[in-house]
């Protein structure tokens, strides 16, 4: 059956719907990589693919050989387009090589994460190319090649502009003006995507359609009028139900564009920023303490905005994501309207100083607008964890930046009366967080956490800074009235936190729990680490509760301990705090935690001695001390080298181990063979080691194994000679005769005779290898036929062409046995002969 | 206690192997289903009417899907797919694309099936004019498409296939009563049987996203004969030993007498004639003649490889087709084979030939219009071979095959007969002389025009 060839007017109608398919998904793509970049690549792909496909359809290539000449096509145009600079040396090449085979497959990730225009970073256009390239070849192969399911060409035009939606962009592209008529440029081109595929389907089923009719010669054309009736009722039917389409787009709905990059973007945003909890110092410098970030403007009744709320803890740091991966907070792109609050609050915030992703926040949010010159990107890019969350705008807010919010007021009840509900410890925690607050001998409900927070911060003490003020006081002193210093790390470790509850540790120890409230001020710190151990008490108790880092816009704190309000709604950097939240059944409670500013530290109690040798913190003096050298390693090595050299040897155990099971794996293949090749060599040893006459006899048997491994059929019931005859081997006749010498003679044999018989059964047996090509070689040498020849006495027998002279002195049974053979054979040989005439 | 009566049908169906008959026997019996009123009771019933329930929607949606299916056309399975994925993945995901491309999807969809609605307003009959045609003679089949209705029909196209292709006819508007009355040419320039019909009209909407057909007439079945030659009777041109000495062969036992004879052990004792016994004093047995019946054995190669062109083949089915014709109005017995198609894997195991009918010339020639070379048949020498063991009272044997086929073969062929019968092979080769040739015990005919089996035959009685 010969393959089919696809008609022209079918290659025509498939080449030209898919190559318009796929430079609609390119347009789709270069929202992504940006036009000017896109553009050649996706035609010389687009270009390429269709022809190929067309070119092997119409030539009747296989499957096979279309294939190859594909991706040949694919790494060629790849190479050349899509990984710019690939020319330039050829470690750039071999590089830009990799990219190209591996880019189908691991590229996508790098499409999808990084910054869009994506433009012709490394490898990045790779995916793009091979999407378009493969989809355009699979497109036309499928419709030419498969007449009976053709409709999966179409199929696959579709799903690459699926796929291209799909890792495209995740803003709305703009609209295309044409004749005072502004149209969304998606909704042009899925019009134009759809209008193509249903040609693509109309038209093929019209031209099965006159196949059919044109075969016999029995077509009529149809008259003209009606001929122009039937278009012009097609073209009314499509501007009826593209009129339908433009009266519905004013209902359709329009939610924000979910795509593979959206879920990516906030993500990474999120997990590249730093939390303001992290940098809360950064407010706290000379530079910021003064410098406005944002103003808040009406929010009447609110008495908090929140910027950063961070409700997981990794042992480092809390976050807005967990770690793991296990908690779903799902930064989501924010609707119109979240449509639940009574929006009882109203704000404007107006973005200063405030260069961050986090989107200062007020209250439950119902609904958020943007204000300024930025706004379109804003809305696209703007995230929100809702609950209360955070929110960022991914990219960052820049001054200028409006936010107008409508929410809900969050504020709910207090802790008193709640129980926590205390099970193992959630989490890793600090050994003497838990110390401590197994010494205040509380309980575990709302109002014992509130008296631990309670005592927490009375017995803490404000510092922003490592190192004193080099000159004079740093800023937040002057503002905290000639506070003295006293230094505090940075961070919101556990080790850090360790320390803090440490601090309070041992001052207790030393002045005993119940004195003086100055005596037992020892937690050196600022809100960042005592909102972080707050959080840690809160959980420790059986409370979830999360950081909050933001502004208060009116007094919260009875004890008046916070950093100050914002002034009139503008706050700068020491307006910013960081508190807890605790969740109860109505919601979130806040809860200040920060440290007293009203007792003095004192460097030193009664009970406490001066160290007798100081060591001052000089980190630019720090240097790396050995350890002594009892902990050394004996051979005297740093243990960096250790360590190294473990890693080494890990490295090499892991080699050895696949060296090592690769080469079992290989013996378990080989070694049966191995043992087979040894074995026949046994044999002949064996054979040969006999004596004299039984040698040769095991000589002639040695003959007809080493026949039969050479795949000459078995020797049947025939003398010698005829047999040596038959296989044709060039010392048959000798060997023969030996044989025959030894079985039917009385004469005698010796060691002589044994050697000659060896050699020529080796010779002939080289003769046989020699005269096969490698592989033959092979399969000779180990082939199992030997060993089955006295099994096999039903096998096709050889014949040998003897004189017709030869049989006059047979005795008649043997000429029977003859006859009856050669008829035999003869029948089989017409038969075969007949079955091959086809 | 409640009693509920149902009627139902009984059917009973059998099974045989290949084919699948049913037969109903469609007796009116009624069931009465008591249920106990308990609640056990109730529970069931509610099952029962439950799974009657189930069973009429399921019943309802299969029907539904399957006038959906019949139809919706390839492109309106795409517009409803489109329509459906795009605005599920417009609304879920926002986009856009897909969105605005399936709400134009779906009001294609929705306009194209108004146009399903009414019913067909024409009448249309369809008629051929013959039952079956030599090759290259005419036949042409009309269609009369009349309006019975009041209203007026517009301007449609009929469809009428035939054959493999499809064939269509313009038919104007027409008003109440009026009629219109097409004539369709058939292609009969080749041999073969032809499939006409049913006329088809249907109501499509402009882009064909839907197309609901009605059928108007059966499928009418033209028979394309083969072009035949009058030969020269066989009886009394080249086969000489028809019922003639070559077949008479002696037997004890059959019931035309031949001859008395002496008795020899071992007849049967029914056999002694008692009168001759007597006449002659010693046992004599009655002797008979051996009444066999002569037939005449013509044999088709199908195998595509003895041809070298279609023209051949179309001179071997003549060829056949008139030595058959002959012989059927000769009185003969006569049997036809063409091999039977057998896969290459099978070769070795399955043996298949066809027999053609001959009850009269009209059946072969139907018969005949149907057969077509193929790769996967027997080959000539399997066919005779079973052919010779199958009709064994054959006298005389017609192989027939293209000049392709080789002559060793052809003689092979015909070793598998018994060598009381004769054997002639003809050979159909457009480029060779026509001659007539021994070649063994074979009579090889080579014809190079159908005509040449006219004048070769009669050159064979001369012989």
């Amino acid at each position: 059956m010969s393959r089919r060839r696809a008609p022209l007017a079918e290659i025509a109608l498939a080449s030209a719907c898919a190559a318009i398919l796929t430079l609609l998904a390119a347009v789709t793509l270069a929202g992504a990589y940006g036009a000017d970049n896109l553009a050649v690549p996706a035609l010389v792909a687009t270009t390429s693919a269709v022809l190929l496909a067309a070119l092997s359809a119409r030539l009747g290539w296989g499957w096979g050989v279309s294939v190859l000449v594909a991706v040949a096509g694919y790494l060629v145009g790849a190479l050349l387009l899509a990984t710019p600079g690939a020319a330039s040396s050829p470690e750039d090449l071999a590089r830009a090589a990799v990219d190209v085979v591996t880019g189908p497959v691991v590229g996508w990730k790098g499409v999808v994460t990084l910054p869009a225009p994506l433009g012709t970073y490394e490898g990045v256009m790779v995916p793009a190319y091979a999407l378009l390239y493969a989809g355009a070849w699979a497109a036309v192969s499928f419709a030419l090649r498969a007449p009976a399911r053709w409709w999966i060409g179409p199929l696959v035009s579709a799903a690459t502009l699926v796929v291209a939606i799909v890792v495209g962009p995740s803003r709305h592209a703009g609209a295309i003006a044409a004749a005072g008529v502004t149209v969304p440029r998606e909704a042009v081109v899925g019009v134009a995507a759809f209008a193509t595929l249903l040609a693509w389907f109309v038209a093929r089923a019209a031209l099965d359609r006159s196949r059919l009719t044109g075969a016999e010669g029995t077509r009529a054309r149809a008259p003209r009028r009606l001929r122009a009736t039937a278009a012009a009722s097609a073209v009314a039917m499509i501007a009826m139900a593209l009129g339908i389409t433009v009266l519905a787009s004013s209902v359709l709905p329009a939610p924000a564009r979910t795509v593979a990059r959206t879920q990516v973007e906030a993500t990474v945003a999120i997990a590249n920023a730093e939390t303001p909890l992290s940098t809360y110092r950064a407010f706290m410098r000379d530079a910021a303490f003064d410098a406005p970030l944002f103003t808040v403007e009406g929010a009447e009744g609110v008495t908090r905005v929140r910027l950063a709320v961070l409700p997981y803890f990794d042992g480092d740091r809390f976050t807005q994501l967990d770690a793991s991966g296990a908690a779903g907070t799902v930064f989501r792109r924010l609707p119109a309207s979240l449509g639940s609050g009574d929006d009882a609050v109203q704000a404007t915030v107006t973005v200063q100083g405030l260069a961050e992703p986090w989107v200062p926040l007020v209250g439950e949010l119902d609904e958020v607008a943007f204000g300024g010159d930025r706004a379109s990107t804003l809305v696209d890019s703007f995230y929100y964890v809702q609950g209360g969350g955070s929110g960022i705008v991914a990219g960052g807010l820049e001054e200028g930046d409006v936010v107008e919010i409508a929410a809900t007021l969050d504020e709910a009840g207090g802790l008193e009366g709640l129980q926590g509900r205390i099970t193992a410890a959630p989490e890793e925690l600090p050994a003497s967080l838990v110390t401590w607050v197994e010494a205040q001998g509380l309980g575990q409900d709302g109002a014992s956490l509130l008296e631990l927070i309670d005592r927490l911060r009375s017995r803490g003490y404000v510092s922003h800074d490592v190192v004193e003020a080099e000159s004079g006081t740093y800023a937040w002193q002057t503002a905290l009235g000639g506070h003295d210093f006293a230094s505090s790390q940075a961070g919101h470790s556990i080790a850090r936190l360790e320390l803090l509850f440490s601090q309070l540790n041992e001052r207790a120890d030393e002045v005993g729990d119940q004195a003086d409230a100055d005596l037992l001020v020892a937690a050196v710190g600022d809100d960042e680490q005592f909102a972080a151990a707050s959080a840690l008490l809160a959980r420790y108790l059986g409370f979830d509760a999360r950081v909050v880092v933001g502004a208060r816009l009116a007094e919260t704190d009875p004890h008046g301990w916070t950093p100050p309000v914002c002034d009139d709604g503008e706050c700068a950097g020491r307006h910013m705090s960081a508190w807890i939240e605790v969740a109860t059944a109505s919601g979130w409670v806040a809860v200040d935690t920060s440290p007293q500013t009203e007792l003095g530290l004192l460097p030193e109690v009664a009970t406490v001695r001066e160290p007798e040798l100081g060591t001052d913190l000089r980190d630019e003096e720090a240097a790396v001390i050995d350890p002594p050298s009892s902990q050394r390693s004996r051979s005297g090595e740093s243990v960096e080298d250790v360590v190294e050299e473990e890693a080494a040897a890990a490295v090499l155990s892991h080699a050895w181990r696949i060296v090592l099971i690769s080469g079992v794996g290989l013996l378990a293949l080989v070694l049966p063979l191995m043992v087979l090749i040894a074995w026949k060599a046994a044999r002949r040893a064996r054979r040969r080691g006999r004596r004299a006459d039984d040698a040769i006899r095991a000589g002639w048997q040695q003959y007809l194994d080493d026949a039969a491994d050479a795949g000459l059929p078995p020797a049947g019931p025939r003398t010698y000679s005829e047999v040596s005859q038959a296989y044709g081997s060039p010392h048959g006749a000798a060997i023969a005769a030996l044989a025959t010498k030894v079985d039917f003679s009385h004469l005698e044999v010796g060691a002589e005779e044994r050697e000659t018989m060896w050699r020529l059964v080796r010779e002939d047996r080289r003769h046989w290898l020699s005269a096969r090509s490698w592989g033959a070689r092979i399969r000779m040498r180990l082939s199992l036929r030997s060993l089955l020849r006295d099994v096999r006495r039903d096998a096709p027998q050889i014949h040998a062409r003897t004189d017709a002279g030869r049989s006059t002195w047979k005795t008649d049974r043997t000429a029977a046995t003859r006859s009856r053979v050669e008829t035999r054979s003869r029948s089989r040989r017409t038969r075969r002969k007949g079955g091959s005439r086809d | 206690m409640t009693e509920r009566t149902t009627g139902s049908r009984t059917g009973l169906s059998s099974r045989t192997r290949g084919t699948r008959t049913q037969s109903r026997t469609q007796t009116q019996s009624r069931t009465h289903t008591q249920v106990a009123a308990t609640r056990r009771g109730r529970a069931v019933r509610t099952g029962l009417v439950l799974r009657a329930a189930a069973a009429a929607v399921g019943t309802g949606t299969s029907r539904a899907w399957e006038a959906v299916g019949s139809v919706v056309t390839s492109a309106g399975w795409f517009a409803a797919a489109w329509a459906a994925f795009g605005m599920v993945a417009g609304v879920v995901w926002g986009w856009s694309e897909l969105l605005v491309g399936g709400v134009v999807a779906l009001a294609l969809v929705v306009i194209a099936a108004f146009f399903l609605i009414g019913r067909e307003p024409r009448d249309v009959a369809f008629a051929v004019d013959r039952d079956a045609v030599v090759a290259g003679q005419p036949a042409e089949g009309s269609v009369t498409v009349s309006n019975s209705r009041a209203r007026l029909a517009w301007a449609s196209r009929l469809d009428l296939p035939i054959g493999p292709s499809l064939s269509e006819v313009h038919v104007p508007a027409l008003r109440h009563g009026q009629a219109f009355t097409a004539t369709v040419a058939l292609p009969t320039h080749r041999r073969g049987i032809i499939d006409v019909g049913p006329a088809t009209t249907a109501r499509e909407d402009p882009l064909r996203l839907v197309r609901r057909e009605f059928r108007w007439s059966d499928v009418h079945t033209l028979y394309v004969h083969p072009r035949t030659v009058a030969v020269p009777s066989t009886a009394q041109g080249f086969i000489r030993d028809l019922e003639g000495a070559a077949t008479r062969v002696l037997s004890s036992e059959d019931i035309s007498f031949h001859a008395v004879r002496d008795y020899t052990p071992g007849d049967a004792r029914r056999h002694v004639h008692w009168k001759s016994t007597a006449k002659t004093g010693s046992l004599m047995v009655r002797q008979f003649e051996e009444t066999r019946r002569s037939t005449m054995v013509l044999m088709l190669d199908l195998d595509a490889g003895s041809y070298g062109s279609e023209a051949e083949f179309e001179m071997a089915v003549s060829a056949i087709g008139s030595l058959g014709v002959r012989a059927i109005r000769d009185g003969r017995d006569v049997e036809v084979y063409v091999s039977g198609a057998v896969p290459h894997f099978a070769r070795a195991t399955v043996r298949s030939l066809e027999r053609l009918r001959t009850v009269s010339p009209r059946a072969l020639l139907d018969d005949l219009s149907g057969v077509e070379t193929s790769t996967e048949v027997m080959d000539l020498d399997t066919l005779t071979r079973v052919v010779a063991e199958k009709a064994d009272d054959a006298s005389i044997a017609f192989m027939v095959t293209g000049a392709a086929a080789a002559l060793e073969h052809v003689q092979t062929a015909a070793f598998a007969f018994p060598s009381d019968v004769s054997v002639a092979a003809v050979l159909c080769d457009p480029v060779d002389e026509p001659s007539v040739a021994a070649l063994g015990r074979v009579q090889v005919v080579t014809i190079a025009l159908l005509e040449d089996l006219r004048s070769l035959m009669a050159r064979g009685a001369s012989r």
